[in-house]
C-alpha cells in the first residue's frame, strides 16, 4: 500500500543505518561506509520522483471484489430437506454467470458474475439427506436407514424428518447413519465440496474459496460461524469440518477456536471464522457474560475471538444486523429489515435487554470498553454481507431474489406463507420479511484465494445489502479537501492514512482525525443519497456513545436545526417496480474531520452509504405475479453499504 | 427431571441443522396436511423422492405470471376459519375424482395418487372392480401407484373445464411418476379429462349429474 521503493535506495539506506548513526546536515556532505562514499545527491538520484502515471508502481487494491461467503447447496441437510437440488458444482456455475435451472424448474441467471464464492454447507449432517434419498447402500444396510428410506418413498417425508429430529434429540440416532467426523461418508462429502471448489477456482478471474458452516445453536440461540480457508485442497483435505455434536464437536465457540488453531498448526495453512445473525442469538452473540459458563468475558476469550473472528457478516437474508432502533433511537436509518422477534427457532421471544449484545454497532462499542479493561478488543471486526441462501443461488438482488430455500423460490404466494412459526411462543416470521441481502466486498489486490483471504484478515472489506457500489474509506491526520477531488482518492488515501479496517494512534497535539470518503453508485443500480460516518467512542468516565454524521450527500440539501438532513425523496413506482435516477448522485466524496475528537478516548469510525429508495423484492413479486399484498408488506427499500471501521486508540 | 447435558446437546444439534432453515414442525394431527402450517420438509422431500417434482411450482408460477393460470386458490391474508381452505380443495379433488371415475374403464386396475404441492395433500384414486374410488387426505401413495404431482389451481382449472390433464402435463403443471408403461396407460386413459364439465341440475326435482362438453371460448369481438 505504500509506493514501492527503489531497491538500491533501500539497500543504501539500510547500509547507512548500519554504518552511520546520522546523516550529515551540510549539502554535498559525504558518508563513508562499507559501500564507499555516498553523497546526498547520489541517494536523491536513486530515489525516483513519482512517475508520470500516478498508478504505476502502486500495489494497493484498485477495485473491490464482490462475492458471497455464505451459500448452501443440497449438501446441507436443511437445504436438501427443503427441496434444494443444486449442488456445489451448480452453485459455482451460477456464481460465474451461467444460467441454471433452479430447484423449482425456473431459469435463473445473475445480472453480473460474482468475483468469488464460498460454498458453506452445514457441517452437521453434511451430505446425509441426499445420500438417504438416493438410497445409498451403506445407509440402507442400517435398519433405521432402510425404514426412513421406505417411508420417504411412501410419501411420508414429514414423518421421517420428525423421526430424525426425535431420535437425534434422544440420543438414539444410529451411529452408522451420523454424518460427522469418523464416518467415511462424511469425509466423502467434504472431498466432493473441496473438489468442486478446486475445479471452479480460476485465479485472476473467479475464486472458489473452501469453507463450511459450523452451526452452533445452543438452546435455539444462533451462534453460527462460517469457516473460511486461505488454502487449497491439499491442506483443507487434511481435516474434516468441525461439527457441534459432542464428543467430537461442540457448540461452544471457544472449542471452534481451538479447532482453528489445530488446523493451522497441523497444516501450516490459515483459516478464519465469520459469525452472523446476532439478531437471532437472543443476546449471546457479543456477550459481556459468557453464556457457556456464566462468567464475564475473560482475556483469553477476548484474545481468541480477536484472533480468529476479524470479520462479521452483518447483513443477510435473515435480517440486517448493523443496529436497531432501540439501540440507536436517533438514527433515522436504524429501522431496516429487522428480524427481532426471538431466537433462531423462535423458541424464546426477544426482550429489549438482549439487543445490546446482538448488533454490530453496539458490539463495536462494547469492544472498546472490553479493550480498556482486558487489554484486548474481542469485537474488533470488519464488516461483510452475504446471502445465507439455501438454494445454491448466490443472489442478493431485489429484482432477482430467490428466497432462503427452494420452497421459497419465486411464486405468487411465497410472500404470504409463514417463513417460520413457533406455536409455543406464538411467534411468526412471514415470507415477506425475508431480506434480499447481501454481498461481501473485498479490497484485494488480486482475485485469488490468498489475496482475498489476506484482505479479509486485515479487514479491508465492506458489506452491501446487494448493490455493488464502490466504497472507499480512509482515516488519517492530514487529509484535505483536495484529496477528495482526485479521480483516485486511493492515491492519497493509502499514502496519508489507513484504509477501512485499519488503526490510528499517536494523535499529534491539537490534531483531529480526518477521513477521506468516496463512493460510486453501482453502475446498473440506483443513485446515492448520502455517505455517513458512524462514530462510537468510550468517554473518559466509561460511557459508550455513538453519533452518526452526514458527511457527503446529493443535491443542495442543508442540515436542519436538528442537524438532520432532509430525505432525498422517492422516485419509486411501486406498481411497476421501477425507479428513476432523477434524484441522488452518482458519486459522493468528501474529507471530514471529527469535530468532537478527544485524543484520550478510544473510538471507532465506519462509513455507511445509503442509496435512494428502490423497489423491494416484494414489489417485483407483486408486479410479476399481479398480486396485491397486504399493507404491512414494505414495497421499497434503501439499500446500503457498511465499511469496516477504523479504530483510534490513544497512545499510552 | 432435568435433561442431561448430552441430551441437551443432541437436541440442540438436531434443532440446529433444521433451525438454520427455520423449518416449522407442526403438531402431529397435521402430519399429512399443511393448511394449518407450512410443511416445508414434506414439500422439499417431494423434490427428491419424485425427482424435480417441485418444478410444477415453477411452471405454475410462470403460468400465473402469464395469466394462463389463476392466482392461488384462496386469499392468503384471510384467516382460514374452520378449515375452509381444506374443504374447498377437498371439494375440488372430489369433483375431479368424479370425472376420473366416469372416464375410467370398468376393468381398469390402474390406481394412482395425487399430491398437491402447496400443502402436500395426498389423495388416492383406487381402482377396484367397482370402479375408481377417491380417498382424500391419505398418508401417501400405495406401492405401485402412478403418482401425480400438481397444484391446487391446476386441479381447479381442470374441474372448471379450462384445462385438461394432458395439457397440464405437457406444460409442466402436472408431473407423473411411475413405471413408464403405467404412466403411458394413465395418460392414455385420462389425457382428455377436463374437456368435459360436470355440473348438477336439480330442475327436474332431483339432482342429476350433467356431463357436457367444455364451453367453447367466446369469439373475439369484431
Amino acid at each position: 500500500m505504500f509506493p514501492r521503493m527503489n531497491q538500491l535506495l533501500a539497500i543504501s539506506l539500510l547500509t547507512l543505518v548500519i554504518s552511520q548513526p546520522a546523516w550529515p546536515q551540510e549539502p554535498g556532505a559525504v558518508l563513508n561506509g562499507d559501500i564507499g562514499e555516498l553523497t546526498k545527491g547520489d541517494v536523491q538520484k536513486l530515489y525516483k520522483v513519482p512517475p508520470y502515471s500516478p498508478y504505476a508502481e502502486r500495489s494497493f487494491p484498485l477495485r473491490p471484489l464482490f462475492g458471497d461467503t455464505h451459500l448452501h447447496t443440497d449438501l446441507s441437510l436443511d437445504a436438501a430437506a427443503a427441496g434444494a437440488r443444486l449442488g456445489p458444482e451448480d452453485a459455482y456455475r451460477f456464481a460465474k454467470g451461467e444460467q441454471v435451472i433452479s430447484s423449482t424448474g425456473q431459469p435463473v441467471k445473475l445480472a453480473r458474475p460474482l468475483d468469488f464464492l464460498v460454498v458453506a454447507d452445514h457441517s452437521d449432517g453434511m451430505g446425509f439427506f441426499t445420500d438417504l434419498i438416493a438410497g445409498k447402500p451403506e445407509l440402507l444396510a442400517v435398519p433405521q436407514g432402510r425404514k426412513w428410506f421406505d417411508m420417504l418413498q411412501a410419501g411420508q417425508a414429514q414423518a421421517v424428518t420428525l423421526e430424525i429430529l426425535g431420535t437425534f434429540s434422544q440420543g438414539k440416532f444410529p451411529k452408522e447413519l451420523y454424518y460427522g467426523p469418523g464416518n467415511p461418508a462424511y469425509r466423502s462429502t467434504w472431498e466432493r465440496i473441496v473438489d468442486a471448489a478446486e475445479k471452479a477456482n480460476d485465479p485472476g478471474h473467479f475464486t472458489a474459496i473452501i469453507g463450511y458452516e459450523w452451526t452452533s445453536t445452543a438452546t435455539g440461540d444462533n451462534l453460527h460461524r462460517n469457516v473460511i480457508f486461505r488454502d487449497s485442497g491439499n491442506k483443507a483435505l487434511q481435516i474434516v469440518p468441525y461439527t457441534t455434536l459432542p464428543p467430537l464437536g461442540s457448540t461452544n465457540p471457544r472449542d471452534l477456536w481451538k479447532w482453528l488453531a489445530n488446523y493451522k498448526e497441523k497444516t501450516g495453512g490459515d483459516v478464519l471464522a465469520i459469525a452472523h445473525n446476532g439478531n437471532l442469538s437472543n443476546g449471546t452473540m457479543f456477550p459481556l457474560i459468557d453464556s457457556f459458563n456464566g462468567k464475564p468475558i475473560d482475556r483469553d476469550y477476548a484474545q481468541q475471538r480477536a484472533k480468529w473472528e476479524m470479520l462479521y457478516e452483518t447483513t443477510q437474508i435473515k435480517g440486517d444486523g448493523e443496529t436497531h432502533p432501540f439501540l440507536s433511537p436517533n438514527d433515522e436509518f436504524a429501522n431496516f429489515e429487522r428480524w427481532d422477534k426471538g431466537n433462531l427457532d423462535l423458541s424464546q421471544k426477544k426482550t429489549p435487554d438482549m439487543f445490546e449484545f446482538e448488533y454490530a454497532r453496539s458490539a463495536l462499542k462494547n469492544g472498546l470498553k472490553l479493550e480498556a479493561g482486558l487489554g484486548v478488543n474481542p469485537y474488533k471486526f470488519g464488516l461483510i454481507g452475504s446471502t445465507d441462501s439455501h438454494t445454491g443461488l448466490a443472489t442478493a438482488d431485489s429484482d432477482n431474489f430467490w428466497g432462503k430455500a427452494a420452497i421459497a423460490e419465486p411464486s405468487p404466494d411465497r410472500w404470504s406463507h409463514p417463513f417460520m412459526t413457533n406455536p409455543k411462543t406464538g411467534t411468526t416470521i412471514m415470507g415477506w420479511e425475508a431480506t434480499a441481502s447481501g454481498y461481501a466486498a473485498v479490497w484485494a489486490q488480486e482475485n485469488t484465494r490468498v489475496s482475498i483471504f489476506d484482505a479479509m484478515k486485515r479487514r479491508e472489506t465492506y458489506a452491501t445489502t446487494g448493490p455493488r457500489m464502490i466504497v472507499r474509506f480512509f482515516g488519517g491526520w492530514d487529509y484535505d479537501a483536495k484529496d477528495a477531488q482526485s479521480r483516485s482518492p486511493a492515491l492519497a488515501g493509502y499514502t496519508k492514512g489507513v484504509p477501512m479496517g485499519g488503526d490510528l494512534t499517536d494523535a499529534s497535539a491539537g490534531k483531529s482525525p480526518t477521513f477521506l470518503v468516496a463512493a460510486l453508485k453501482d453502475p446498473i443500480g440506483a443513485n446515492l443519497d448520502r455517505y455517513q460516518i458512524v462514530k462510537g467512542w468510550l468517554t473518559k468516565d466509561g460511557k459508550l456513545e455513538e453519533k452518526v454524521y452526514d458527511v457527503a450527500w446529493s443535491g443542495d440539501r442543508k442540515p436542519g436545526p436538528d442537524g438532520k438532513l432532509a430525505p432525498v425523496g422517492n422516485s419509486v413506482d411501486v406498481a411497476n417496480a421501477t425507479w428513476t435516477n432523477t434524484i441522488g448522485a452518482s458519486e459522493l466524496g468528501a474529507v471530514w474531520t471529527d469535530p468532537s475528537f478527544d485524543p484520550a478516548e478510544r473510538a471507532f469510525y465506519y462509513g455507511r452509504v445509503i442509496e435512494i429508495p428502490t423497489p423491494r423484492w416484494t414489489a417485483y413479486d407483486a408486479k410479476y405475479f399481479s398480486v396485491t399484498m397486504t399493507p404491512d408488506v414494505p414495497m421499497t427499500v434503501t439499500q446500503r453499504a457498511y465499511t469496516s471501521p477504523i479504530w483510534y486508540t490513544p497512545a499510552h | 427431571m432435568p435433561q442431561s447435558p448430552g441430551k441437551l446437546a443432541r437436541g440442540a444439534v438436531a434443532a440446529s441443522v433444521f433451525a438454520g432453515l427455520t423449518i416449522t414442525w407442526p403438531s402431529a394431527p397435521v402430519l399429512a396436511c399443511g393448511y394449518e402450517d407450512p410443511t416445508s420438509a414434506a414439500q422439499g422431500a417431494l423434490n427428491w423422492v419424485y425427482p424435480d417434482s417441485l418444478h410444477v411450482v415453477g411452471a405454475i408460477a410462470m403460468a400465473v405470471a402469464a395469466r394462463e393460470l389463476p392466482p392461488p386458490n384462496f386469499n392468503p391474508t384471510e384467516k382460514d376459519l374452520f378449515g375452509f381452505r381444506f374443504r374447498k380443495t377437498a371439494g375440488s379433488i372430489a369433483q375431479l375424482g368424479g370425472v376420473f371415475r366416469l372416464a375410467s374403464p370398468v376393468q381398469s386396475s390402474l390406481s394412482f395418487s395425487l399430491v398437491l404441492v402447496e400443502a402436500v395433500l395426498w389423495t388416492r384414486f383406487e381402482a377396484d372392480p367397482d370402479g375408481l374410488h377417491t380417498q382424500i387426505h391419505v398418508n401417501g401413495p400405495a406401492p405401485g401407484d402412478v403418482v401425480l404431482v400438481s397444484g391446487e389451481s391446476v386441479i381447479a382449472e381442470i374441474d372448471a373445464g379450462r384445462l385438461t390433464i394432458g395439457r397440464a402435463f405437457d406444460r409442466g403443471y402436472l408431473r407423473l411418476y411411475g413405471p413408464k408403461d403405467r404412466v403411458d396407460q394413465f395418460l392414455g386413459l385420462y389425457r382428455n379429462v377436463g374437456e368435459t364439465v360436470i355440473t348438477e341440475d336439480d330442475t327436474l326435482g332431483s339432482t342429476w349429474v350433467v356431463i357436457q362438453p367444455r364451453p367453447a371460448p367466446a369469439a373475439p369481438a369484431q
